[in-house]
């Protein structure tokens, strides 16, 4: 049970660690944070949520969870001083949106290594280059193939997701 | 491998796997590969590589737009990808990136992207003349801007000394040797993997803390089988 205790413990630490990340990311919130510091009903609200993780042996984890999971999100939803992170996922989901930029760095270093594997060699024969090649792009996609198949299993869509115009690629 | 992602670049053949969207990125990859091999073969000690390299992928550009189809967009992007191989050539030659011998690379890749561009702002004036049904570019609009973007931000970098670079990318270092299997895995595992679904109410912030914390973990794990532990023993029976 201490087990379960610290987990639950790191867990919900993690999410007012997680709430305050977006200090030093978010100016706005910077420029805010200044001028409060934390409420006594923000104080109260983290005393009562501490003092909910004793557990009683009868329930259940999820039972066990629920009141830290209650008492987190109103603190969340409700403190005007926790309130204000909110924006931090909001910054995590726009940065995760450049991934298409990110591809064409990529490209860019991409040519940049395959000159550095190149230029050294005095000569380089197609049978060793492609092998390398295929080796190294083909196995892992393979088996992201396998991930794809497995997590559509898992969530019940499979054969929704998966048909013989799926495999070939056609649209 | 003629995978791509379909919005904003009509004429695509072929789509993505189950959803993985990432997996665009992969096609071009491989065909930057091979056709890096012809010019290997038969231009590299050539003064006029980057202006065949440009040449191609500029008169793909043209037959892309006229005929959107998926190898023309692959060629017209193979200059971003020579881009990268030729700034190697400058730097290990001449040890050092300066605008007057990064000009011609900028230059290639920002011809292209106006040939995107002009195409878009004027493509009813150029549908009408030519008589072709007129597309949308906005992507490769998109990507040879981030890529113009990047060879000027880099050059601009490396002017300061390149400030902080160890302390921004030395992070990467760490995933470095598992970053393909996190690229082609991230997307289905972090966001098609449906794990809500096993709780009650989803705008939870502890389930949230709790589904990405699962999904990170299975992501890293098999990231980490699939390049530490099973790709040497690839690497060691396919020779």
């Amino acid at each position: 049970m201490k087990t379960v205790k610290a987990i639950l413990l790191f867990i919900a630490l993690a999410c007012l660690a997680f709430k305050g990340f977006g200090q030093q990311f978010n100016s706005n919130v910077k420029s805010k944070i200044n001028n409060i510091t934390v409420d006594t009903i923000t104080k109260k609200q983290i005393i009562a949520f501490i003092d909910t993780i004793s557990f009683d042996p009868n329930l259940d984890l999820a039972q066990q969870i629920m009141p830290i999971d209650s008492i987190l999100n109103y603190i969340c939803k409700y403190s005007p001083t926790l309130k204000m992170f909110d924006a931090t996922p909001l910054i995590i989901r726009q940065a995760l949106r450049f991934g298409q930029q990110s591809v064409i760095l990529f490209f860019l270093l991409s040519g940049f290594v395959i000159y550095i594997a190149t230029s050294r060699a005095e000569s380089v024969p197609f049978r060793d280059y492609f092998i390398k090649r295929f080796r190294r792009i083909y196995p892992v996609m393979l088996g992201a193939f396998l991930v794809s198949f497995i997590i559509s299993f898992i969530d019940g869509n499979f054969f929704e997701l998966f048909n013989g115009k799926v495999l070939i690629g056609i649209y | 491998m003629l995978q791509d992602y379909g919005t904003d670049k009509p004429g695509l053949w072929f789509t993505y796997f189950m959803r993985n969207s990432p997996l665009w990125s992969l096609s071009y990859e491989w065909w930057f590969y091979m056709l890096f091999f012809v010019f290997y073969k038969f231009l590299i000690r050539s003064p006029y590589r980057l202006l065949t390299a440009f040449m191609i992928s500029f008169v793909s550009g043209i037959t892309y737009i006229i005929y959107p189809n998926h190898a023309s967009l692959v060629f017209a992007y193979f200059i971003i990808w020579w881009t990268g191989y030729e700034a190697a050539d400058v730097y290990f030659k001449q040890k050092t990136f300066t605008f007057q011998n990064m000009k011609w690379l900028i230059a290639s890749n920002f011809a292209i992207l106006a040939l995107f561009m002009v195409y878009q702002f004027s493509q009813h004036q150029i549908e009408s003349a030519l008589g072709i049904e007129a597309i949308i570019v906005k992507k490769p609009i998109i990507h040879f801007s981030t890529c113009v973007f990047f060879l000027g931000f880099g050059l601009f970098w490396w002017r300061f000394q390149l400030i902080g670079f160890n302390q921004l990318m030395g992070v990467f270092l760490y995933v470095a040797p598992i970053s393909y299997a996190l690229y082609v895995l991230h997307f289905p595992i972090l966001k098609i993997w449906d794990l809500y679904k096993y709780f009650d109410y989803k705008e939870s912030l502890l389930n949230m803390v709790i589904v990405n914390s699962i999904r990170i973990t299975v992501l890293i794990t098999l990231s980490y089988l699939m390049e530490i532990k099973i790709q040497p023993i690839i690497n060691k029976y396919l020779k």
